[in-house]
């Protein structure tokens, strides 16, 4: 066959023009495009069968229950909130739902026990690591030196902080530190205004008028309870039926969803409160019958002891009239007036206290000024009100043996003078860390540190970090490599939250008692252990008195131990779903039905014992307790009151505070920023909580900082400056938002940020406040402040 | 396209209450943990970072101290109208189903030309620019329902269509023809802690965002542009709705008078 020019043409232009016309350059192009995506490296997650288990968060907001998605009941998937828990109901916070990466996150895990050698740390087996530390425990004890161990612990309320402080007590040593945070605080007013022990519970979804003094309501403070108030308050009819009154300097997302944001001078939230007591008392608008009959201390008198005090309407009615007070705060008298009248005739008002999630330890005058608020208006112990909340009835731990080292070792003082130059504080890591870096050879022998992390988040964290460079011999139990565990000698990782046994008794502000207990969902991942374990296993180590106050075999026996007690009282309910609308608990079936039903469901609440269910005691304006403790330590001068005169004041006032600083170097006042989607203390926020963070909080490895425009103005500052931010303490490069918010003369920071530890998810993001801050004491209690600290801002 | 359905049909969407909205993020963390997001070691850069739900911050602008500030979560819109995403794939990679309402994204048919990326008007779409990449170890996290995207194709909220298929197959099992409204719920709408968000059939007035989004404040985003986003926002606060689009300054827009606009534009919504 021939083929001519022409043909060849035809040829090839038929040929083009079929191979267009045929599906065959698509489906190439199909494979091509299928071919190049389908890269082996990117992963293949098996599928499974999915099955759900509860148990409980330990981080956000401690105690919600989760309800884990499991495939194949190997790999956790996803968490959603376990709908019997009382206290999320269904919801979850973000970092709750992020919690997972807290445990798959392989990279910032401990793998298994370390030990310092030549500046590294270097893998040791479990048994050569827990007898270095018994050992070490031993020496310390025989020389009767046992007040040279110290312990801090931030875990939440519940079966581990109580074994901590119980082995501390055995062992024989007074220096337990916890985690300073707004319960401190709480602790006293409950003890000394309320009469009892224990936590304050706040009914706010029955409450109908909320003044909130600065809390964080909507961004983390209390409990998950808060946000289903918030729901409920919402949602009730059309529009908003529960007024809601943020009390704060600077705009917050509270601040937005409140009816009314007023907006005070830094730190004169307790001088408003009294202010509001003020007008309530002069108009005769509180609650008479409550006032006279449940209530002591609100006229002049004299105390159980025969001391003459000044009632509460003496104080308001003399000090704060509406005029003072604005001058104090900035908020215009006539707002005061209106406010209070508002407060005074909403039918179950509530005023809340505690600055942002809780963080901080309130200042003891504001705490009390807010308290006698709420007492004069007759919302203590009554729904809708504030009141003491009963411990969850676990069984009373056994009286610990002592034998006389032990005796002797409790007698000698605190290192951080907490209770003796401090009498009011129980824990001061503050004065801790600033005693440790001060003295030429440390006081303390061996730090234990458990459930926190004090190098990156203690209150002027530097100076502990100096301290624990000074400390012989540092142990983390740490699970995550984070500041504190970089710098420790030993290191004895506990397991995840997915992989261990956790307990919680009622977190901050339930109205009614809960016990939630998070249970083992995996294996361990790596060589850890439960750390209750290790504690238990050394003190048998220790043998002697201390042996014998640890007598339970492992860690989930002392758990099953504690929990006998609730099924001993036959009261309360399981969170289990359906709970939460039934009512009355019908009592549980036996001791090990009853661990059952916990372990699956998480969760044990009793609703008859909530707040204005029981307690009749009567609400003290006068905190006799407070003078009878000032008194014993002879240190009358905390009860002054703020004019500075020589009579004691044991009933709530105004204390300015003084914050250290040259005004004229450093212009401007720092206030720490607590968000909802930041996650500080004992771990970082989880990588998936940087999906959330806008730019105005976080740019590349830069915090940015808010200031008012007209702050902005004086400084030549402009929208994304990079400037120098200096304290006392130390200085760091930040960027600048302009955001109408701030009050002017004030630099908004978000806590949380620039940790020096973990990953590159986590590590030299943004700048930590605390490394900024300068920690002041609160005039009346001694318990650390930072909630303002002068800085100065020059551009970069 | 919409014409495919009548009144009668299943239309997926969704009503964001911004008042209720305490913009504390579960949402965004949820989504990222149900849809396996990629995880980068700078998520401040959001040119790159990917975000289906993602939660925006803005102000009032007002001075000390009437300043105030309002979150907005913004998943896809799943525009049910010249969806202009659909509108511009030349590959056929994201469709828009008559059945349901959800527009799709298939990710092994994407050639990665981003047009749709720039069409939609949401910034609701993102490019995976990058291999995929997560934290060591939490790969063992990923959710085998939703398959993890390859370097060079675009990816976007899908209204968590995974979980519709599950709830299908379900009622298939157990013969029914329909699906109840909590059978179907996406995953941001599930974590809610305050149940800002709601989700369901729009045309189905059984379902609570049938009623929802005939709220006087209920409202969309650039409702002029005409695409009938199936996400609805809810507000009583003026300054929140007037940010919901590029307003003159000679128009004042009330509360409302979006719903007004879109009845006449004889949407079916």
């Amino acid at each position: 066959m021939n083929l001519d020019r022409r043909g060849f043409i035809k040829f090839l232009v038929g040929g083009a023009v079929g191979v267009v016309f045929s599906p065959v350059p698509w489906k190439l192009m199909d494979d091509v495009a299928i071919w190049t995506q389908n890269w082996p490296w990117v992963p293949n997650p098996p599928k499974g069968e999915n099955s759900f288990r509860n148990t409980v968060s330990p981080f956000g907001y401690r105690g919600s229950g989760l309800s884990v998605r499991l495939v194949d009941e190997k790999r956790a998937i996803t968490l959603k909130g376990a709908e019997g828990n009382p206290l999320n109901r269904g919801g979850l916070g973000p970092v709750d739902v992020s919690a997972l990466q807290y445990h798959y996150h392989k990279s910032i895990r401990v793998k298994g026990p370390m030990l310092l050698k030549n500046g590294k740390h270097e893998a040791v087996s479990w048994d050569e690591a827990m007898n270095l530390l018994a050992s070490k425990l031993k020496e310390l004890r025989d020389q009767g030196a046992g007040e040279k161990v110290a312990m801090i612990n931030g875990a939440q309320p519940g079966t581990m902080t109580d074994l901590m402080k119980r082995f501390m007590t055995a062992y024989g040593s007074p220096n337990y530190l916890s985690m300073p945070c707004a319960y401190d605080t709480e602790e006293l007013i409950v003890r000394n205004m309320f009469g009892a022990d224990g936590t304050l519970g706040y009914d706010l979804e029955n409450a109908d008028y909320v003044i909130s003094f600065g809390c964080g309501l909507l961004e983390g403070w209390g409990s998950h309870r808060s946000l289903l108030a918030y729901k409920k308050w919402y949602e009730e009819s059309d529009p908003y039926p529960t007024v809601i009154v943020q009390v704060d300097t600077n705009a917050s997302t509270t601040s937005s969803h409140a009816r009314r944001w007023v907006a005070v001078a830094p730190g004169t939230e307790g001088a408003l409160a009294l202010g509001l007591a003020h007008v309530i008392v002069k108009e005769e608008l509180y609650n008479k019958s409550f006032v006279s009959s449940r209530t002591f201390g609100f006229d002049d008198g004299r105390d159980a002891q025969g001391r003459s005090f000044k009632g509460f309407r003496d104080v308001v009615l003399h000090d704060y009239t509406p005029e003072a007070v604005s001058h104090i705060t900035g908020v215009p008298a006539m707002q005061i007036v209106d406010l209070a009248r508002e407060f005074a005739l909403a039918k179950k008002p509530l005023a809340l206290a505690g600055k942002g999630k809780g963080n901080m330890p309130g200042m003891l005058g504001e705490f009390m000024a807010i308290h006698s608020l709420n007492a004069l208006v007759g919302s203590v112990n009554r729904s809708g009100g504030l009141g003491p909340v009963p411990a969850p009835p676990l069984t009373a731990w056994p009286g610990v043996a002592l034998d006389g080292a032990a005796e002797r070792a409790l007698n000698k003082e605190r290192i951080d003078g907490a209770g003796t130059r401090y009498p009011l504080a129980t824990s001061l890591l503050n004065r801790f860390s600033e005693v440790v870096a001060e003295e030429e050879t440390s006081p303390v022998e061996l730090l234990m540190v458990y459930r926190a992390n004090p190098a990156y988040f203690a209150p002027s964290g530097k100076a502990f970090k100096e301290a624990m460079r000074k400390i012989p011999f540092v142990v983390s139990f740490s699970s995550y490599w984070d500041e504190t565990t970089e710098l420790a000698h030993l290191v004895l990782p506990e397991h995840s939250f997915m992989e261990r046994w956790e307990d919680g008794t009622t977190p901050a502000g339930v109205p009614f008692p809960v016990y939630v207990l998070g249970n083992p969902v995996f294996a361990p991942m790596f060589d850890t252990k439960q750390t209750g374990d290790v504690i238990l296993q050394t003190a048998k180590t220790l043998g002697g008195s201390v042996a014998s106050s640890f007598k339970w075999d492992d860690y989930e026996s002392l758990l099953k131990f504690r929990v006998r007690g609730i099924y001993e009282k036959q009261k309360g309910l399981i969170g289990e779903p359906g709970a939460l609308e039934g009512g009355k608990g019908k009592g549980f079936a036996g001791p090990d039905k009853l661990w059952e039903e916990l372990t699956a469901y998480g969760c044990w609440f009793d609703p008859e014992d909530a707040v204005g269910s029981g307690s009749t005691d009567k609400f003290r304006f006068y905190a006799a307790g407070l003078r009878t403790r000032l008194d014993q330590a002879g240190r009358h001068e905390e009860g002054q009151d703020s004019h500075g005169k020589n009579e004691p004041v044991y009933v709530a006032q105004f204390n300015e505070v003084h914050i250290p600083g040259d005004p004229e170097i450093y212009p401007l006042l720092l206030m720490p920023e607590d968000l909802a989607y930041v996650y500080e203390g004992e771990v970082p926020s989880a990588p998936y909580l940087t999906k959330v963070w806008p730019n105005t909080l976080l740019k590349g490895k830069y915090s940015v900082v808010q200031i008012n425009p007209a702050t902005a103005e004086d400084l030549h500052l402009r929208e994304g400056d990079l400037v120098l931010m200096e304290s006392d303490r130390g200085g760091a490069e930040v960027l600048v938002h302009l955001f109408h918010g701030v009050r002017p003369g004030v630099v908004a920071m978000a806590e949380g940020f620039g940790h020096t530890a973990f990953d590159g998810y986590i590590k030299d993001k943004g700048s930590n406040t605390r490394d900024l801050t300068v920690v002041n004491a609160d005039p009346l209690s001694g318990l650390p402040q930072w909630w303002g600290t002068r800085v100065n801002l020059t551009k970069a | 396209m919409n014409t495919a359905h009548g009144k009668g049909g299943i239309k997926y969407g969704m009503v964001i209450d911004l008042d209720k909205c305490i913009g504390c993020g579960a949402c965004v963390t949820a989504c990222v943990a149900e849809n396996n997001n990629t995880i980068l070691q700078d998520e401040s850069n959001k040119l790159k970072s990917i975000t289906w739900l993602r939660l925006y911050k803005f102000d009032n602008g007002k001075p000390y101290p009437e300043t105030e500030i309002c979150y907005l979560p913004r998943p896809c819109m799943h525009c049910d109208h010249h969806t202009p995403c659909v509108s511009v794939c030349p590959a056929t990679a994201t469709d828009y189903n008559p059945e349901d309402g959800i527009v799709s994204q298939i990710y092994t048919r994407c050639i990665g030309c981003r047009y749709c990326v720039a069409a939609c008007p949401y910034h609701a779409r993102y490019f995976n620019w990058f291999d995929a990449v997560w934290p060591e170890g939490t790969e063992e996290c990923l959710n085998p329902e939703v398959s993890p995207r390859m370097r060079g194709c675009a990816e976007k909220c899908t209204f968590c269509h995974h979980r519709l298929m599950a709830a299908k197959n379900k009622a298939y099992v157990e013969g029914r023809r329909e699906i109840k409204e909590e059978e179907y719920q996406p995953a941001c709408v599930e974590v809610c802690p305050t149940r800002a968000i709601t989700f369901g059939n729009l045309n189905n007035p059984e379902h609570k965002v049938a009623h929802l989004k005939e709220s006087p404040y209920a409202f969309r985003l650039l409702e002029r542009l005409g695409t009938q986003p199936k996400v609805y926002y809810m507000t009583q606060r003026e300054w929140v709705y007037r940010k919901s689009d590029n307003w003159l300054d000679s128009e004042w827009p009330r509360l409302g008078e979006g719903k007004k606009e879109a009845a006449k534009s004889g949407g079916s919504h």
